[in-house]
């Protein structure tokens, strides 16, 4: 190599057809880049080519491919918590965009395998040694580079997973003595994350990691130039060799393997972009495959301990590598030799060790199973709304937060679910803590109302079975109905006059619009209005028949206005007045207010629609 | 072909291989914004009821809807003027009124162009454009000096329809 070093830079123009390359030879004449080139291909391998350099190289190139496709990304990612999963998003509805993506995400997980291997080969080669001692301690200053800028990239989609790890770790890195708590302040840009978290991140990720990076592998490849690639202690039979095309053509397959696996990945699979993150999400924060292992460690250290796990077991190891190189020099060789090889698995398999149990741990949790099930089951659903809708402007936590569907369970269980179920035929759906008032499963519909004009049916535990009106004046009335019914035509007859009802009572919550009838549902729809104008009106008001006061008004039953006055205040005229209410409470009695209601006007308008099964569903394929 | 430039040829190729699948959906993705538009798609809005349209005369009404700006849907947000002109008084079939829009926007250097009703023009103040009600650029012997415009405002398909109430509202197909 020395003889290289000491060429002219200037070359002879080609032997063949100058003329072709004349601008090249003039390119070559203001630059010598040619001479560069041959530094870097026609350098000499003293102990020959190798597939283990191939590891380095491919970790090199991957850097490469990250600042490309992180480059791409940065076109169109705009780093707040109102834009940050929006943006994510819409990268991902372009086929490219995923892709891109995609490449960016796996790629990042390929760099810390390969990273891995490479430090496994450095060490069990001994490259580390005299006069390498440099290149290793500034290889060993980008584990900590490297795991922070994963650190940085992963909450950037504002996903809820990501903004959790880095709340979390942000703590982590408050439990530093003296700094630690200033270092969050300033990560974080406050004390809770927000806007400006995002922004922190990003600078730290496109920005300053960047720079840190590229200036430690500057001088990390400055040395491995300086001083050659290391073939190890124990290879001096192989002969030189220059290093193309031999060893390129080895760090070509093996970058081959690699990119072809993560593009395989981004192509087929794509990067995951979970739930926008909302405070009311509950979920299980977990940190990424590589970090599981710090993450199972501190579950053996807490309270004040738990800075042993956060810190001190990670500064040990680092600085125990770092020292590496100094203890080698004092053992013989056989001893360097079991050193090493016991570093090797010691480190990797300790770090399996804590990877896996972590893993264990979570897969054996069902409930943390289930938990990440439904997360992935939000994440779909917001996707699915932001393609439909666009992504509203507070942000994309709204489009959840809006979603009848996501909200309407949870304000049921939260303010309904004590004394109503909510469950379809098959008994699935939310079961009351104590049933003790109508299931409002399909309330409203034919086949709800039909039920409740059932006498097998009304006085049991999905209609009024539990309340007082089991023994009231309605449960009395169908009851003596078809008692009076002689014989089974009769009764027959007098169940299809129900069916005729609840066909009436659906029209006017509006779930049987007329225009969708054949003639003979529309007879039939007509036979029920008729029937509850000279049946219910001596209690119920009907339009215009009958009045206010004694029983609900059947006008618009089942309505969204009709519900919302119900839900609102029972004991309106049009509900259940003076003592005909239960025990049902007004949830939303002061609707001018802007609180003191139980139920917000968002939120009462969201459990109605949810009520009424009111919401966007995805296209069935 | 010896080993050696076997090897020098599988090389180079693999290296092409992988600049080209990363650069194929980097040109694409870059590419992709050239064919984004920022708009809510053309649909048919109500921007105004019969009754308040005078004959002959144009009045500018504003056009409100759902933008899309990129990853957003900004909800209700004026999209643009228009201007209506109502041509008759057709009081037996009022659907069959015949009524034109125009957009405001001056086809020369997209600057709004504004009802002159003493001229009975409508003028665009940036360039001195001028066009006759019907959206045509005006000649220079019309207008006594060079119209910069290259052409003639862009028009909307126009409708009347009745609503619930019996009340007619004109229609514009509007997509911007």
């Amino acid at each position: 190599m020395s003889t290289l070093l000491t060429d002219q830079p200037v070359d002879a123009p080609p032997a063949k057809s100058p003329s072709r390359h004349a601008w090249l030879d003039w390119l070559n004449d203001r630059t010598s880049y040619r001479y560069g080139l041959r530094v870097l291909f026609q350098r000499e391998l003293p102990d020959g080519p190798k597939w283990g350099y191939s590891i380095a190289s491919c970790l090199l190139w991957m850097i490469v491919i990250q600042v490309v496709t992180g480059f791409l990304l940065m076109t169109t990612y705009s780093p707040s918590l109102a834009t940050a999963w929006a943006s994510v998003h819409f990268i991902e509805r372009d086929a490219s965009g995923a892709f891109l993506r995609g490449v960016h995400h796996y790629a990042a997980q390929a760099m810390f395998v390969l990273f891995l291997a490479h430090l496994i080969r450095v060490l069990l080669t001994a490259a580390f040694r005299a006069p390498r001692e440099l290149v290793w301690v500034t290889g060993l200053l980008m584990i900590p580079l490297v795991l922070a800028w994963a650190i940085t990239g992963n909450p950037l989609s504002g996903s809820q997973r990501g903004i959790s790890q880095i709340d979390v770790e942000g703590n982590i890195i408050a439990t530093t003595p003296i700094v630690g708590p200033l270092l969050q302040r300033i990560l974080i840009g406050g004390d809770r994350v927000g806007n400006l978290t995002l922004t922190h991140l990003y600078f730290l990720h496109v920005g300053l990691l960047p720079a840190l990076a590229t200036a430690l592998l500057t001088f990390h490849l400055w040395q491995v130039y300086r001083y050659g690639l290391s073939g190890g202690s124990t290879s001096r039979t192989t002969t030189p060799q220059k290093y193309w095309p031999q060893q390129s053509v080895r760090n070509m397959i093996v970058l081959s393997i690699v990119l072809g696996t993560v593009s395989i990945l981004a192509w087929k699979v794509g990067a995951p972009l979970e739930v926008p993150a909302d405070p009311e999400i509950e979920n299980s924060p977990r940190p990424e495959w590589y970090l599981l292992s710090l993450f199972e460690l501190r579950h053996y250290f807490n309270g004040p301990w738990e800075i042993v796990a956060t810190l001190i077991i990670p500064m040990a190891v680092l600085l125990f590598l770092i020292s590496v190189p100094r203890i080698d020099v004092a053992c013989s060789r056989r001893v360097s030799a079991v050193f090493r090889v016991s570093v090797v698995v010691l480190f990797f398999g300790g770090w399996s060790w804590l990877t896996l149990s972590s893993m264990a741990r979570d897969r054996q949790d069902e409930q943390f199973q289930a938990s990440e099930a439904h997360l992935r089951e939000l994440s779909e659903r917001a996707r699915m709304l932001a393609d439909r809708h666009g992504v509203p402007l507070e942000g994309a936590s709204a489009l959840l937060r809006n979603d009848p569907k996501t909200r309407g369970p949870r304000l049921f269980a939260r303010h309904c679910a004590n004394c109503h179920s909510h469950t379809d035929e098959s008994g699935q759906g939310i079961v009351a803590v104590e049933s003790s008032a109508p299931n409002l499963y399909g309330f409203g519909t034919r086949r709800w109302v039909a039920g409740l004009l059932d006498p097998d049916k009304i006085s049991g535990p999905e209609y009024f079975g539990n309340t007082r009106a089991a023994e009231g004046d309605m449960a009395g009335m169908i009851h003596d109905l078809f008692d009076s019914a002689s014989s089974d035509e009769e009764r027959t007859e007098l169940t299809a006059q129900m069916d005729a009802v609840a066909l009436a009572l659906a029209h006017e919550a509006g779930y049987v619009l007329v225009t969708q009838l054949d003639d003979a549902a529309q007879t039939r729809l007509n036979e029920g209005r008729e029937l509850i104008n000279t049946s219910c009106i001596d209690c119920h008001k009907f339009h215009d028949e009958g009045d206010l006061g004694s029983a609900p008004d059947l006008t618009g039953y089942g309505s969204a206005d009709w519900l919302r006055g119900m839900i609102s205040d029972p004991n309106g005229e049009r509900f259940y007045p003076d003592d005909l209410n239960d025990r049902m409470p007004a949830f939303h009695s002061q609707p001018h207010a802007a609180s003191g209601n139980m139920l917000s006007e968002d939120e009462l308008n969201l459990l109605i629609a949810w009520l009424r099964q009111e919401w966007d569903e995805a296209e069935s394929r | 072909m010896n080993r050696r430039s076997f090897l020098e040829g599988l090389s180079r190729s693999l290296a092409l291989l992988w600049t080209g699948v990363l650069v194929f959906p980097g040109v694409r993705y870059v590419m992709a914004t050239i064919h984004r538009e920022n708009s809510s798609g053309g649909t048919a809005r109500r921007v105004a009821r019969l009754a308040d349209l005078p004959v002959g005369r144009p009045m500018s009404v504003a056009i409100t809807g759902n933008r899309q700006d990129a990853w957003t849907t900004y909800p209700n947000q004026s999209l643009g003027q228009i201007f209506l002109v109502r041509r008759e008084n057709n009081s037996e079939d009022p659907t069959q009124v015949q009524i034109d829009a125009y957009s405001t926007v001056c086809p020369h250097l997209k600057c709004q162009v504004q009802h002159d009703p003493a001229k009975k023009q409508f003028v665009c103040p940036c360039h001195r454009g001028a066009f006759d009600l019907e959206g045509q650029p005006l000649s220079k012997a019309q207008l006594g000096h060079d119209n910069p415009v290259p052409g003639p405002l862009e028009s909307y398909v126009v409708s009347v329809v009745e609503d619930d109430q019996q009340e007619l509202w004109v229609e514009v197909n509007y997509d911007a």
